[in-house]
């Protein structure tokens, strides 16, 4: 059977980024159905007021997500939302939310090991690189 | 071969538009969500309020995504604000409308002292 492995990294991308976009808008546009969702540790380490920690992790997922899906510095992009993920699903624990973002995060460390696929738009096709050079 | 030849161009639309879709999406439930949240101005006497008592009478009218709530072990809490982010999906907010949850609450979340506290937020007095 053929092996589909740019399509599916392009799907696992495409799909990660549009649940992360999904989350991140919905911070930004109703932070007060989110706030009580800040862990009291990350009050004790930032000046910001809830809704403006709300603010900022929903901009940050939007971008992230944006990255993510156009290919540019995806790696790097899912690299820090699976960490992000993995910090959120830590304080949930083991219930089902916790369950949830960690397979979550798992996935999208499995987009940072995989690395650039054909469809990213900072990609570039060293194979053809290479063979001018033996050519030359 | 078009495909081929414009491969970025296409996935990065496409990836614009899975985005984008997304985007929307969220928006208008998060619309959705901020009208319904506790009609006629009671977000605002909300802290006030906090020690009203309710009947399951009273709590039997708000049982819809409309308005959303439920009496959990002695408290009434208003969770209209609640049905589109809950992580574990709507339907289980939706099936606390107008009734009694405690049951279905402790079973899922009980010892939980962070989901104890996210229900705290939604607090609106006490069952009668």
């Amino acid at each position: 059977m053929k092996n589909y492995h740019a399509t599916s990294s392009l799907i696992l991308r495409l799909g990660m980024a549009a649940v992360v976009a999904w989350f991140g808008t919905a911070q930004i546009t109703n932070p007060a159905a989110w706030v009580s969702l800040v862990p009291n540790w990350a009050m004790s380490i930032s000046p910001l007021s809830r809704a403006w920690i709300i603010y900022l992790n929903g901009g940050f997922e939007i971008i992230a997500a944006l990255f993510l899906a156009l290919g540019i510095f995806s790696r790097w992009a899912a690299l820090l939302l699976s960490l992000h993920l993995l910090v959120i699903a830590s304080a949930f624990g083991s219930s089902p939310t916790g369950v949830r973002d960690f397979g979550l995060a798992v996935a999208l460390f499995v987009i940072f090991l995989s690395g650039k696929d054909s469809y990213c738009l900072d990609y570039k096709d060293t194979s053809k690189e290479t063979l001018v050079i033996e050519i030359k | 071969m078009i495909f081929m030849k414009n491969k970025k161009l296409i996935s990065g639309i496409l990836a614009l538009a899975v985005v984008g879709l997304a985007i929307i999406l969220s928006f208008n439930t998060s619309k959705d969500s901020r009208k319904s949240d506790r009609p006629n101005g009671q977000a605002d006497s909300a802290t006030s309020s906090i020690r009203a008592a309710y009947t399951l009478t009273q709590i039997a009218v708000h049982k819809d995504a409309s308005s959303c709530w439920a009496a959990i072990n002695g408290n009434v809490y208003d969770l209209t604000a609640w049905i589109p982010p809950h992580p574990g999906g709507s339907d289980a907010i939706l099936g606390l409308c107008g009734k009694d949850g405690s049951d279905a609450f402790n079973a899922q979340h009980s010892g939980n002292s962070k989901v104890e506290r996210i229900l705290a937020s939604f607090k609106i007095g006490v069952l009668k």
